[in-house]
């Protein structure tokens, strides 16, 4: 894995993993919270079915103490509004309105509208289902209103019916109120219409039905329970998805930085170290690794700027190491191939300029000379000189025998007094008259020892088949025979 | 000898004379301070009725020196039985009830009779009558349309509110109890009125004093279905051993009231009673009555 995948992995890694754990947390809260808005919830319904049992329990206390005493009973008989009223009014705490009526139906007194009765409830349920069985407990119509209504026969002699009393309080949103616990809770009654115990404009969280325990409680509608979104648990959600997407966001920008700042910084190390690689592995020559770094310098980060600039600074030390190299290589062949006294070419370097020469003179066909010139009678001087002005003689002839040559001549030190010409693209009478000319251009040059210096020249041209050594040999035999000669003297050898 | 060494020798002969005397006073029924309790008969409401009524125990007070509280009482029953056993020394009780009690109780002393103002003539008289309304606006014009309809008396012991009705309805054929769909009874014949006004009844048996207050209060809304014979008015009596002296007093304090009396304006003003002081009348006033309630 790259250096950059490496680093993304690294800084990327423990941030997801931080998200990954903030949001598991948040989701145990969350789950937490829902359990215990779960449990508080279901309190809340017991408390509201207990609180409308509570009325309920009330209302039916209310009937049977209204149907049971005695005074009551001969005044329901009697018709004696008076006496039901005075009664009626001392129950009409917390309820809406308590009405007795006779066997047909007709009002007999109403609490605590005191002047409005005589009116005929028989066509209610209420009325019907008290005069038969004794008890109507649930909700129903009492004049025009939906209500919590509880209704008890009366009678005398406890099985003759005189008359019922009802019990009844209307269901609007007021009374309603006055069941919920708070108001996250709205108490719903669907009936004729939908009464609530609270605005519901909020979005709702839940909606349950509530069962009224109460036996026999015969409903004409139903309660249900709402549930406003907590103000917590909507925070909570909140957090959640805050801490979701802010998670997400977190990383992301993390990443797209990362890598927007891994590009930048790190990219160019990269490029860098591709670079060194493309060189290393012969990929490039060292002049484009430095025009590649040339171009790397131009990125952002100081650092990097001198990371490049002491890389390319390697390069230019190890060109101009290279260069030196190259320098002491030259120089390295030249001494090699240099006699160091005369500073013409040595033996081994004539060697091979005989081999290169004849090969070039067998391809195109071209002639060759070669001159073998050794100086006459060397050691006499050397021996009346010294071995000082021996080397002056040598160095001088030399010389000559140099400036009298072409440049494309390749004079060289042969031996100790010997030096060889290989003279191309001359033939036999060019060649006597070389040599020739070489012989008499030393002999009229001046000698640091005072006397004439004279050489003796065998030349020879290449026949085919000739090797560097029959050449040379020939050339050899014609020096012999220009020694014998007297010296001082050119001899050609032009057959074998 | 002086009176304090008399006093002295028989202190305690004198505190034994004087505490007979004291028990005497009480077992006579009437402390010696003159303490009168003066009930009426609950024929409105109460709190109207006790208001206008401590007006005349003032009155009272004013005139026969004796300290007079007044008391109204739950009902008829309740009256009956305090004047039965001496609970209350003055009882203003209506006509119906009079001859009851003085048919159970002979014995007992007729004070007065109470008198009111006729809003018809304007004579005073002690007389008054006993009205059947209906509205005015409703479709009963007369007592054969209030046939299988609602109708209310006050209560089975009032003269006005009951026996009257009853009497001058029966005269004519008509049994309320089969007659009318339901005969309610709303004890205060205010309450009639106001019944009669929200339409829960179709017709009523009411007092002509509460016709009248009816119309000033709450306007000419009525229809008047019949009027009944003239009923002698409310009796104001003792108990049966209350002294002769005391019956006296207190008849010369009433019959000596103006008919402008402040206690008249009141019982106007509060209770809507056209009251005109008071007269005597005698026991035997009342036999029209007993004839009419035979």
């Amino acid at each position: 894995m790259s250096l950059k995948n490496k680093l993304l992995l690294l800084i990327l890694a423990p941030i997801a993993v931080l998200c990954v754990v903030n949001i598991l947390c948040v989701e145990r809260v969350a789950d937490r919270f829902e359990v215990a808005m779960r449990e508080h919830r279901e309190q809340d319904a017991t408390a509201v079915a207990r609180s409308i049992e509570g009325l309920i329990e009330r209302q039916c206390n209310a009937a049977v103490n209204l149907s049971k005493p005695q005074e009551i009973r001969n005044a329901v008989q009697a018709a004696d509004n008076e006496v039901l009223y005075g009664w009626s009014e001392s129950f009409t705490n917390g309820v809406d309105s308590v009405s007795f009526a006779d066997t047909q139906g007709l009002v007999l007194s109403r609490a605590p509208d005191e002047f409005r009765f005589g009116d005929n409830v028989s066509n209610t349920n209420w009325f019907g289902a008290a005069l038969e069985t004794g008890t109507f407990c649930g909700t129903a119509r009492v004049d025009g209103f939906e209500s919590m209504v509880c209704a008890r026969r009366v009678s005398k002699y406890d099985d003759v019916p005189i008359g019922v009393v009802c019990v009844a309080t209307r269901i609007t949103p007021e009374l309603l109120g006055r069941f919920v616990p708070n108001h996250t809770v709205i108490l719903k009654y669907t009936g004729d219409q939908v009464v609530r115990s609270g605005s519901a404009g909020d979005t709702i969280a839940m909606s349950t039905p509530l069962v009224i325990p109460r036996k026999g409680f015969r409903g004409a509608g139903f309660f249900s329970l709402e549930y406003l979104p907590d103000q917590y648990q909507r925070q909570l959600v909140g957090l959640k998805r805050n801490v979701v997407v802010s998670g997400v966001v977190a990383a992301s920008v993390t990443l797209l930085a990362l890598v927007i700042l891994l590009s930048r910084q790190i990219g160019p190390y990269s490029t860098v170290v591709d670079h060194v690689l493309g060189y290393a592995r012969d990929a490039m020559s060292l002049n484009e690794l430095r025009e590649r770094l040339v171009r790397l310098r131009a990125r952002p980060s100081r650092e990097f700027g001198r990371i490049v600039d002491a890389l390319i600074r390697m390069v230019d030390v190890i060109t101009g190491n290279f260069k030196r190299i190259e320098e002491y290589n030259d120089r390295l062949t030249v001494l090699a191939n240099t006699d160091t006294l005369t500073g013409l070419q040595n033996r081994k370097r004539m060697d091979e300029i005989l081999e290169s020469e004849i090969q070039r003179a067998e391809r195109y066909g071209s002639p060759l000379a070669v001159l073998l010139a050794d100086i006459d009678h060397f050691k006499r001087i050397n021996d009346r000189h010294g071995h000082q002005i021996g080397d002056q003689v040598l160095t001088v002839t030399a010389f000559v025998l140099n400036s009298g040559s072409r440049s494309v001549d390749q004079v060289g030190r042969w031996g100790g007094e010997e030096f060889l010409i290989v003279a191309p693209g001359i033939d036999g009478e060019g060649a006597a008259a070389f040599a020739e000319k070489l012989r008499v251009a030393v002999s009229k040059a001046s000698f640091p020892c005072g006397e004439s210096v004279t050489i003796s020249v065998g030349a020879t041209l290449l026949k085919p088949d000739d090797s560097a050594h029959s050449l040379v040999g020939r050339a050899d035999s014609a020096l012999y025979e220009a020694k014998n000669a007297g010296r001082n003297a050119v001899r050609l050898a032009l057959h074998c | 000898m002086s009176v304090l060494s008399f006093a002295q020798g028989n202190a305690v002969a004198i505190i034994r004379i004087v505490l007979s005397i004291i028990l005497l006073c009480s077992l006579s029924g009437q402390a010696l301070a003159g303490e009168v309790k003066i009930a009426v008969f609950p024929s409105n409401d109460p709190a109207k009725l006790q208001e206008v009524m401590d007006v005349l125990a003032e009155y009272l007070s004013e005139k026969t020196g004796d300290d007079v509280t007044a008391v109204v009482t739950r009902d008829y029953d309740e009256l009956a039985d305090r004047l039965r056993n001496r609970s209350v020394d003055i009882a203003w009780i209506n006509t119906l009830n009079y001859i009851r009690i003085k048919d159970e109780i002979p014995s007992i002393k007729y004070i007065a009779t109470y008198m009111e103002k006729n809003e018809h003539t304007g004579r005073i008289m002690p007389y008054y009558q006993a009205y059947v309304l209906a509205l005015s606006n409703s479709t009963i014009r007369s007592l054969d349309d209030l046939r299988g309809r609602r109708f209310a008396f006050t209560d089975e012991s009032s003269t006005s509110g009951y026996a009257y009705p009853a009497l001058m309805l029966r005269k004519m054929g008509i049994d309320p109890r089969r007659y009318f769909r339901k005969v309610f009874f709303l004890k205060q014949h205010d309450r009639v009125i106001e019944a009669l006004l929200r339409g829960s009844i179709d017709g009523g048996a009411v007092s002509d004093g509460t016709y009248f207050t009816a119309v000033d209060r709450a306007g000419d809304k009525f229809a008047i279905l019949a009027k009944s014979d003239p009923i002698p008015l409310d009796a104001i009596v003792a108990p049966p051993d209350s002294s002769a002296e005391f019956v006296e007093k207190y008849r010369q304090a009433l019959v000596s009231m103006p008919s402008d009396h402040s206690f008249c304006h009141t019982m106007k003003s509060v209770l809507g009673w056209s009251a005109a002081g008071f007269d005597v009348r005698g026991d035997s006033f009342y036999d029209t009555a007993r004839e009419a309630l035979k």
